[in-house]
């Protein structure tokens, strides 16, 4: 680390995107990436053991700087896998780093916003706003069970490389960033992030929550009124607005 | 050893009568206020009348204080040594003036003691001389002979009776060991109680915090627990308290880089980010002891920052060493070094200063001035002199150079009120006291 | 009224004749020759209000003896204050309690700490169920020093608390104790006869707690069973200053003398957690510490295993025995005799508790006892003497020294000369087996030596050594030369 390197930069930050993959073809991965590369600097990757092309995609994005592919999934012990994605990360010697899903697309208000809200002393973590999409790309879910928008989603942080991280051991519902920075200042950003992780047809979202069901089949690890709510025939939908560039968020 | 009580209730009331059977070498014991014959034939102990305490020679007693609001009454005495048992506000008292003034009469007192562990830990902070009268340990650690009477003591009792003892002999062997025995019996009690409640926080904060006293390495371990169990449980206000207390932790075992490091990372106001600032300056330039002791105070051990800067002859830890003085409530040595400072201030050479510490000739800027009519007052840690000033003469009783003192206060007028206010405030509340005593005697 | 309700009516009555003298402070104790109280002197600010109530509420025959057990304790003022106190200062290298238990001449003795502080009647309950069964000889009060359930963690603000709860306590558990599997408090009675078979406290364990407790276990060894007293409470004091010193080499002690392994048993000694052999009636006896002035780091029992191919009688094997005995000045020997007796019956020899006299029938079944008896005996070193031969003041001495700091598994004396140096052989090349004079050969524990023969005078037994033994000369290795090898292998020495 260098020496000289204030703890608080308030201008000429890098901001490095981190993210967790497994068999990603045919999905999103490549718009994301995509979409990263033109407001990120860095983009680190762990791959865990994708047995399709995951690999090669994200190699073809020259901000992948960092990919590292597991020899065996980790994905059934989650605060594993976030660990080795966020040690592989901050080994980088970050400014910022992004936690962004394979899924995940930030709204074009907020990639503008991004360097004015990195580039400051002030606080060390930004929240979000995340959207279920449902179904499609056109709309997003809004209901008992759907409703993680009405709250802020902490992605974005900057490293401090003396801090105590601390991320809880569990096998499941790991946060993707350690618990640690809920004590520093944070702001909670009203601009939005899309997640396309549930923008699925019917068929799709059936497997999605037969695989719930199989994992956790009493609950333990997530709701069970929840997993049943995949299979809802009629959820309350919400069309997106994509805001103009002029316009302001609340 | 003759002993003189000023206690805040009567003779029956009083909380302390257990301690009194252990006091060590006893003699002569008085008690300022009422007693019955009963109760001096039970006791062994003589109520001595308001009226004698004016001309009372203190000088081979040892007062034994539980309200702040006798410290006039023992800056008058002048007595051989001062014990402060402290309590917490009684309901009934003004909160602030009752913690400021029990702040100035356990800077003034020789030992402090208290059934209070807040109070303990806070005093652990502010001072070496601190006895916890109270305790966790289920046996036996000491006897004491009284005529026909046996009397076995706890833990405490011990120390208790070490504590006291050691004032008048602090030559003889083992006669500190007292504060770290006791330091270690809480940090056994609380690493015990850890064992029990793995997921509680506080418990393992306390751990921390003895075992920090004690310069145990493994204050850092419980320290880490107990912030994983905060930000677990969601409790997370506890940037200052929990993370910035490794800053202490670090600065203790010499990592000074790492200490200035998580120092950093929680300073975000104007006060602590200069303050961030000149820490890095004194890493880059060596002056290890003055950041150390700026570590302790930030963490408010302002016991450790004292004790490094008085061992510092460099002209920067004079004015630090005044803070914490003042910080600390030790305002009668806050002052002498002021007025060292400001004579010495055309001289060349070294002065020795209370407490062995010495100063450079050169005088002592103040952290920050205000102005008056003109005039700049200095003001240190957010106190201003003249405040100080005023507080110790009204103490010692010279009400008219405390008035004076009071009117020197800048400010629109509404401080000087404020003081005067407290004043009468105070005046009132050791009347009261003895007031109370008085009625004891009938 | 039956004859049983008139039966129970006399027993309550008698029951309550005794309350009433033993509240009043009128019964005796149940011993003729009183009880001396050893107490051990390590804290100047409470020893002497030990002793005081020691004296005052112990009665008229006890004898008290203090022990300093360490540099700085002030023995002198302590010995004026108290006349009648027998003290024994602090001496480095001599365990002073070892030493004051052999001064003790009553029947029953008591290991006491100063930190105890004892009540009225404490020692009269103390000695009762030593009475109600003989086989009980070690008795214990409950206290805040004891091991597991005797152990009562208590604190009283004057002495007047505690002697209502003593009183108290005594009411209710009137005459009540129960047996235990170890002891290892501040405060232990037992019977002289005992201590007399059982031997000292072992210094080698560090800290009293282990001492008494393997003390206790080598009493059960033989038989005995351990009190604790349900009724009598007897109030520790303890020093705020902890003191580790010697707490983890005592503990590794401890286990490795008792068989235990540590990483399959809890000890938690500050919590009065100590593991104790499942059986120790199936493990070997344990060396005895002798009483009396001895080294504090004691030497290693040495196992003279003595033979003689004579005829002997029972005056004549006393005799050389004793012989034997006189001459020797290793202070820590175990002598095993083992005797062909032939067609004779037994013959009656007094050895102490740790000896032993192991007699056979038939030269075969000797030599095999001899060349095997020391896997009998847990000792570091076992050495063979021969009733008819001499040796000189330091032959054991030298020999065992040899064997224990050497690497060799048996050690040969050439000669009896003093300051030879050891040299190592491992085993004599060629075909001839090597036979030495089993009466001047020592050898570690845990191997068998050899096969034993019979020889020509001078030596009258001989030993083959085993062929994978490491041998050891006092003196150097016997001379490379072919004009010393005898037909059949056998060296001269």
């Amino acid at each position: 680390m260098s020496k000289d390197k204030p703890l608080r930069k308030t201008s000429g930050n890098r901001l490095t995107a981190m993210m967790q993959v497994r068999n990603e073809s045919g999905r999103y991965l490549e718009q994301v990436l995509e979409e990263l590369s033109g407001f990120v600097d860095d983009i680190v990757i762990v791959d865990d053991a994708s047995t399709d092309d995951t690999a090669r995609l994200c190699h073809s994005f020259a901000k992948v700087t960092k990919l590292v592919t597991l020899e065996g999934p980790l994905f059934h012990r989650e605060w594993e896998l976030r660990q080795t994605l966020w040690e592989l990360a901050v080994s980088t010697d970050p400014d910022w780093l992004l936690s962004v899903d394979a899924d995940e697309f930030y709204e074009e208000e907020a990639k503008r916003e991004m360097r004015r809200l990195i580039d400051q002393d002030a606080y060390d973590s930004v929240a979000f706003r995340l959207y279920d999409f449902w179904g499609g790309t056109t709309h997003y879910r809004e209901d008992e069970h759907w409703n993680i928008h009405t709250k802020h989603t902490r992605t974005l942080v900057r490293y401090l490389p003396q801090f105590y991280y601390f991320t809880p051991q569990m096998n499941h519902h790991v946060p993707r960033l350690p618990l640690s920075y809920a004590v520093l200042p944070a702001f909670f950003a009203e601009l939005r992030v899309k997640h396309y992780g549930w923008a699925l047809p019917p068929e799709a979202l059936r497997q999605k929550y037969e695989r719930y069901m199989e994992l956790d089949p009493e609950g333990k690890w997530g709701s069970l009124e929840q997993y049943r709510s995949i299979l809802d025939d009629n959820p309350n939908l919400v069309e997106w607005q994509e805001r103009r560039e002029h316009e302001r968020p609340e | 050893m003759n002993y003189l009580i000023l206690s805040r209730v009567s003779w029956e009331e009083y909380p302390y009568k257990r301690l009194l059977d252990l006091l060590p070498e006893r003699a002569d014991i008085c008690f300022a206020g009422g007693m019955t014959p009963e109760q001096q034939a039970c006791s062994g102990i003589r109520p001595v009348a308001l009226t004698e305490l004016n001309t009372w020679d203190g000088g081979s007693f040892t007062l034994l204080v539980s309200s702040p609001y006798w410290l006039p009454d023992v800056l008058a005495l002048q007595p051989a040594y001062t014990v402060a048992l402290l309590e917490p506000c009684p309901e009934g008292e003004n909160e602030i003036m009752w913690e400021k003034y029990s702040a100035l009469l356990a800077a003034r007192a020789d030992l402090v003691g208290t059934v209070s562990e807040r109070l303990y830990l806070e005093q652990n902070l502010c001072r070496p001389r601190v006895v916890y009268l109270s305790g966790d340990y289920p046996l036996s650690c000491g006897l004491l002979r009284r005529g026909e009477r046996l009397f076995f003591l706890s833990d405490y009792e011990e120390v208790w009776t070490r504590a006291l003892t050691g004032l008048w002999q602090p030559a003889c062997s083992g006669a500190g060991d007292w504060l770290v025995i006791q330091r270690r019996l809480r940090a056994d009690f609380y690493v015990s109680m850890c064992g029990k409640m793995p997921h509680q926080p506080t418990v393992h904060y306390l751990a921390a915090t003895y075992l920090y006293l004690l310069g145990d390495e493994a204050a850092e371990r419980y320290l880490a627990k107990s912030f994983e169990l905060m930000l677990l449980h969601d409790y997370t206000d506890c940037l200052h308290s929990h993370y910035r207390f490794f800053s202490a932790i670090e600065a203790k075992k010499g990592n000074l880089a790492l200490a200035v490091a998580q120092y950093e990372i929680t300073a975000f106001t104007e006060e602590e980010r200069s303050t961030a600032v000149q820490m890095r300056r004194w890493l880059d330039s060596g002056d290890s002891g003055l950041l150390q002791a700026e570590l302790y105070r930030v963490n408010e051990d302002v016991a450790e920052a004292i004790r490094v800067l008085e061992n510092l002859s460099c002209p920067e830890a004079q004015p630090l060493l005044l803070q914490n003085y003042i910080a600390s409530f030790q305002w009668e040595k806050a002052l002498q070094l002021q007025r060292l400072a400001a004579l010495s201030s055309s001289e060349a050479g070294v002065i020795p200063l209370p407490g062995g510490a010495v100063l450079q000739g050169g005088g002592m800027p103040p952290a920050s001035t205000a102005l008056l009519a003109g005039t700049e007052i200095p003001s240190y840690g957010g106190v201003q002199l003249p405040v100080i000033e005023g507080t110790m003469h009204l103490l010692h009783g010279r009400r008219h150079a405390a008035i004076r003192s009071f009117l020197r206060v800048a400010g629109a007028g509404g401080e000087a009120r404020t003081l005067f206010a407290e004043m009468a405030d105070l005046e009132e509340a050791a009347g009261r006291l003895k007031g109370g005593a008085d009625d004891e005697q009938g | 009224m039956s004859y049983e309700s008139d039966y129970s009516a006399s027993i309550e009555r008698l029951a309550g004749r005794y309350r009433y003298l033993e509240q009043e402070g009128l019964l005796p104790l149940p011993v003729k020759d009183g009880v001396t109280l050893v107490v051990l002197l390590r804290h100047a600010g409470w020893a002497a209000e030990c002793l005081n109530l020691l004296h005052q509420h112990s009665g008229a025959s006890v004898t008290l003896i203090g022990v300093a057990m360490n540099r700085d304790f002030p023995l002198p003022p302590l010995a004026e204050a108290f006349p009648g106190v027998t003290c024994i200062p602090y001496e480095s290298g001599n365990d002073g309690v070892n030493e004051a238990l052999a001064y003790a001449g009553t029947s029953y003795v008591a290991l006491i700490e100063d930190t105890v502080m004892v009540s009225p009647g404490w020692i009269g309950h103390l000695l009762w169920p030593s009475i109600d069964v003989p086989a009980v000889q070690v008795i214990a009060p409950r206290s805040s020093t004891e091991l597991g359930e005797g152990r009562e963690q208590l604190h009283f603000g004057t002495d007047l608390e505690l002697s209502a709860y003593v009183s108290h306590s005594l009411g209710r558990q009137q005459g009540g104790w129960h047996e235990v599997e170890v002891l290892g408090g501040s405060c232990l009675i037992f019977t002289r006869e005992l201590l007399l078979r059982v031997g000292g406290f072992d210094p080698g364990l560090v800290r009293r707690q282990l001492m008494v407790a393997d003390w206790c276990l080598r009493a059960r060894q033989l038989g005995i069973r351990l009190a604790l007293s349900d009724a009598v409470y007897v109030h520790s004091l303890h020093p705020l200053e902890v003191d580790h010193e010697g707490k983890q080499e005592g503990e590794q002690a401890y286990l490795a003398k008792w068989g235990l392994d540590a990483s399959a048993v809890k000890m938690d000694t500050d919590a009065g957690i100590l593991p104790v052999p499942a059986d120790v009636s199936i493990l070997l006896p344990r060396p005895g510490i002798p009483l009396g002035r001895s080294a504090v780091a004691p030497v290693p029992l040495v196992t003279a295993v003595v033979f003689s191919d004579e005829i002997l009688t029972s005056g004549q094997s006393l005799r050389s025995l004793q012989r034997l005995q006189e001459q020797q000045s290793y202070g820590n020997i175990r002598w095993v005799w083992v005797r062909d007796i032939r067609s004779e019956a037994l013959p009656e020899i007094a050895v102490r508790e740790q000896d032993a006299v192991i007699a056979v029938q038939g030269e075969k079944s000797w030599l095999h006892a001899l060349e095997n008896v020391s896997a009998l005996y847990g000792s570091e070193i076992v050495v063979y003497l021969s009733a008819s031969a001499d040796y000189d003041t330091h032959y054991v001495e030298r020999i065992a020294g040899a064997v224990r700091h050497g690497s060799a598994d048996l050690v040969v004396s050439r000669t009896g000369s003093a300051m030879e140096e050891t040299a190592t052989d491992h085993g004599w090349p060629g075909p001839t087996a090597k036979k030495l004079p089993l009466e001047r050969i020592a050898h570690r524990s845990g191997i068998v030596p050899g096969r034993i023969t019979r020889g020509e005078p001078p030596y009258s037994l001989l030993l083959a050594p085993g062929p994978s033994l490491a041998i050891g000369y006092i003196g150097g290795p016997p001379e490379l030369n072919a004009s010393n090898m005898q037909a059949g292998g056998e060296v001269c020495l």
